[in-house]
């Protein structure tokens, strides 16, 4: 039968050649799409390294200086009060707390000779940062403790500490960066600075600036803790972490980009439903005799549909080849640019140029049958009701 | 000769309407994307209220600073403090006028009128009494607040016309009260509404930011760095050049006894280029524009690709009609004309049932085009007000009209031109066969 089909898409080629061409062209589009799909997914599952669930974000908004001091402490203290709130951790540099809008990085070497690598740095006043957002050493599976009173120690996060130290403990070692030399005193979980991207390094070292120009303060919460009356009686200015993660999102454009591939992805397979069933339908018109024919020998109703589907999908099939040697072609040139590139560390799949490439162009082969097979099956389910006779008077 | 194409073509539609549908509905494909792009860049540059003399803008809205001494390797960016406004901008000889806005990071604000305690959040802006020449906003009551008020921080300020109709439903807002977060304000003007996709301009009030008690702070050292970004007005559109080489030489003399060097990273910005600007990152407006090309390319080949076939399909049908002209003496151009012009006319409904449902998919997505503004506000709610920000003025006008013409023209030629070129060219023997398959 597939022989025989083939034969048949063969003599009609030059009709056939403008679907054979539109699903060329669109496999290697969605395929392209289905990459950037397929690595935001990927990043999204992998652990962040800090914990985002009842966390939340009040920000007063004023301005903090000497004579305001006090006002800021009083109004700290209120909101450890109250009720349901676990910990509680204040800062007034924004690039420390998830999805923070500032980022500060120096390169990082093991001294001022070696190699060094990019870590994102964060200054952190007080150890419940790492209570509110469940950031746990690697050593003691607690929530990680730095070193307050020394102001030369550092904690690592795990990729960095792999890539300074390699399979050595990081631990009582020193590193530089910024023109001083400090000792490693902990491993820290792995960060993602966003959701959707990949983990970076980052460095925790104790805060010896001590300002507190503005005030961010974060809090866990226990399910005790009542949002309502939280607004009502210390302050309006309430965020959840999960808020303003979505917000970010938004504002960074990524909330953008994935709405407008997705909205280009639905275009194309729109396209080619389009396509399949105008194709087909005309089939239809020209083939009545060829169907009427079949009927007669003794073709049932559904071998006639079925037949459809499959010369549909073997277009497809046809079409597959030559557009994954063009997505060959497509990413030996390194023209896929997509998310998460820039940080690969090889332990993830993404990393793995041809897994990825043949599980990418997996999932558009299988996206794109299933919308062939759908509007293919439209006009074949027309075609298979002709009547012999009608079909055959025709001829 | 064309009336009777057109009425040829209509009698084919009428007859074929599922071709018709089915072609009708791969335009509006092809033509909705097409504009939703057009529409999206109209957004961005054309000359739209309170923005009008868009064409004339530059924008400086960031710097970066690196030490001299190249052994320490470290950088900052961030916006541009005021001694940096005052020493580079304010006194551009080359631009007519510079405005500046000072950059509040998700500061909440709430009013309320005397009376009350009700309160509304608001969207502020902070910026000087230049900012009034540079933007072009109608004022329905008062006037902007002036340069002295600016200068002795009084709390005079302007305030939108949805807002006055909140606060002051009586209609008399001029000299009238308010407080926000707690301090009072008096107004000075009323300006028509601004739409919220327009971020440069857009507030519900503006203030001077004299009033702000932070605009003198720095960001990072030698105080280059603050919180203010800047509008330029240039005198002609084509100053550009003169007016970015005044600036840079006045940077340029601002930091040759500092110790550190002021890099604009390619600004100042046209009004397009600065849409585009996200943070200190690398900005190379040509190869944004260039995927934008691409991309429209490829929204009207692959639908082109569709009616082509569906045209090929068609045409065989016509065969017969074609070998009889030809016999009767009609030259292949003929044909191939009637052929274009008869498509056109279904391309031209495609092209409107496009332009339609762009006009939906804008409207219903146009909180994507807010990127500017939904980093600067508290949240997103406050600055929408639930409303789509699009006027029909942005949708309906002669710029939009115009480029759905053409794109219609152009997805009627690629879609029509090779089964028509094709299928004229036959002979006229095998178009009269009855026997002929392709």
């Amino acid at each position: 039968m597939i022989q025989h089909i083939l034969k048949q898409i063969w003599t009609q080629r030059r009709r056939n050649g403008w679907i054979f061409s539109e699903l060329l062209l669109v496999f290697v589009l969605c395929w392209y799409i289905a990459d950037y799909a397929f690595v935001m997914v990927h990043n999204r599952m992998i652990p962040n390294g800090y914990d985002i669930t009842d966390t939340w974000q009040i920000v007063s908004g004023k301005n903090i200086n000497d004579s305001t001091r006090s006002d800021f402490d009083r109004f700290l203290d209120k909101v450890k009060r109250f009720p349901g709130v676990q910990h509680i951790f204040a800062t007034s540099d924004w690039g420390v707390t998830p999805f923070g809008g500032s980022y500060t990085g120096y390169q990082i070497q093991r001294d001022s000779t070696s190699t060094g690598y990019n870590a994102q740095t964060k200054r952190i006043g007080s150890n419940s940062y790492f209570d509110v957002f469940n950031i746990h050493s690697i050593n003691t599976k607690q929530p990680a403790r730095l070193f307050l009173s020394d102001y030369n120690t550092v904690m690592l996060t795990q990729n960095l500490a792999e890539s300074l130290f390699g399979e050595e403990s990081p631990i009582g070692k020193t590193v530089y960066f910024h023109n001083k030399t400090y000792r490693v005193t902990d491993v820290v979980e792995n960060q993602k600075r966003f959701d959707y991207s990949q983990p970076g390094n980052v460095i925790f070292y104790p805060d010896d600036l001590n300002e507190m120009s503005s005030s961010e303060i974060s809090i866990r919460t226990g399910s005790n803790f009542s949002l309502e009356q939280f607004k009502r009686e210390v302050s309006s200015d309430i965020k959840s972490y999960r808020a303003i993660q979505r917000a970010q999102e938004f504002e960074w454009g990524i909330t953008k980009e994935v709405r407008i591939r997705n909205g280009v992805m639905i275009f194309f397979l729109l396209n080619i439903a389009l396509g399949v069933i105008g194709t087909f339908w005309f089939r239809n018109q020209t083939r009545r005799s060829e169907i009427g024919l079949r009927m007669a020998m003794g073709s049932s109703h559904r071998q006639i549909q079925i037949q459809y589907l499959i010369e549909a999908l073997l277009i497809l099939t046809l079409a597959t080849i030559p557009a994954v040697f063009i997505n060959i072609v497509i990413l030996q040139a390194d023209l896929i640019k997509t998310l998460g590139q820039e940080v690969t560390n090889s332990g993830y799949i993404t990393a793995n140029k041809w897994l990825r490439f043949l599980i990418t162009n997996g999932i558009t082969y299988i996206l794109l049958a299933t919308i062939v097979a759908f509007s293919a099956w439209i006009p074949a389910r027309q075609a298979s009701k002709v009547h012999p006779v009608e079909a055959l008077r025709d001829e | 000769m064309i009336r009777q194409y057109f009425k040829q073509a209509w009698e084919l539609i009428r007859q074929n309407k599922l071709f018709s549908i089915i072609y009708v509905a791969g335009t509006a494909l092809a033509i909705s994307m097409v504009m939703v792009i057009a529409i999206f860049f109209y957004l961005k540059t054309g000359n739209i209220y309170p923005e009008l003399e868009r064409n004339r803008l530059l924008f400086v809205k960031m710097a970066q600073i690196t030490p001299k001494d190249t052994t320490e390797r470290s950088n900052a960016s961030a916006f541009l403090s005021l001694q940096t406004v005052k020493n580079c901008f304010y006194n551009l000889q080359s631009a007519e006028v510079a405005t500046a806005t000072l950059f509040t990071y998700k500061e909440n604000y709430k009013v309320h009128t005397l009376g009350s305690t009700i309160d509304k959040k608001v969207y502020v802006k902070y910026t000087d009494a230049n900012f009034w020449k540079v933007f072009q906003f109608r004022f329905l009551q008062g006037k902007p607040f002036s340069q002295e008020e600016f200068d002795s921080a009084i709390p005079s300020v302007v305030i939108s016309e949805s807002l006055s109709q909140h606060l002051f439903p009586n209609g008399q807002a001029i000299g009238e009260y308010f407080i926000m977060n707690e301090k009072e304000y008096h107004v000075n003007g009323v300006v028509k509404d601004a739409s919220y996709l327009l971020s440069e301009s857009f507030a519900h009030i503006w203030l001077p930011y004299t009033l702000h008690p932070n605009h003198t702070e720095t960001f990072a050292q030698e105080g280059i760095l603050g919180f203010f970004s800047v509008v330029i007005l240039m005198k002609n559109s084509g100053d550009t050049r003169r007016v970015s080489e005044e600036i840079h030489t006045s940077l340029q003399r601002y930091s040759s006894n500092l110790t550190h060097n002021i890099d604009l990273l390619g600004q100042p910005d046209n009004v397009l280029a600065s849409s585009f600007r996200m943070g200190n990152s690398p900005l190379d407006i040509n190869d944004i524009l260039q995927k934008f090309v691409f991309v429209l390319l490829i929204f009207m080949l692959v639908p082109a690709i569709n009616l082509s076939g569906l045209n090929s399909s068609r045409m065989e049908k016509r065969l017969a009609e074609m070998g009889v002209r030809k016999a009767f003496g009609a030259p292949n151009s003929t044909l191939l004309n009637h052929i274009l012009i008869e498509n056109f006319l279904l391309t031209l409904i495609g092209a409107f049932v496009g332009l339609l449902i762009s006009y939906l998919l804008i409207t219903v997505f146009s909180d994507m085009l807010l990127s500017g503004l939904s980093i600067l506000s508290s949240d997103i709610e406050t600055v929408t007000g639930s409303t789509s920000g699009i006027t029909p003025g942005m949708l309906i006008n002669f710029t939009v009209f115009s480029q759905a013409f053409v794109a219609a023209l152009i997805v009627n030629t690629l879609s029509a031109i090779i089964p028509a070129y094709r299928f004229t060219k036959k002979n006229i023997t095998d178009s009269l066969s009855e026997n002929y398959t392709n």
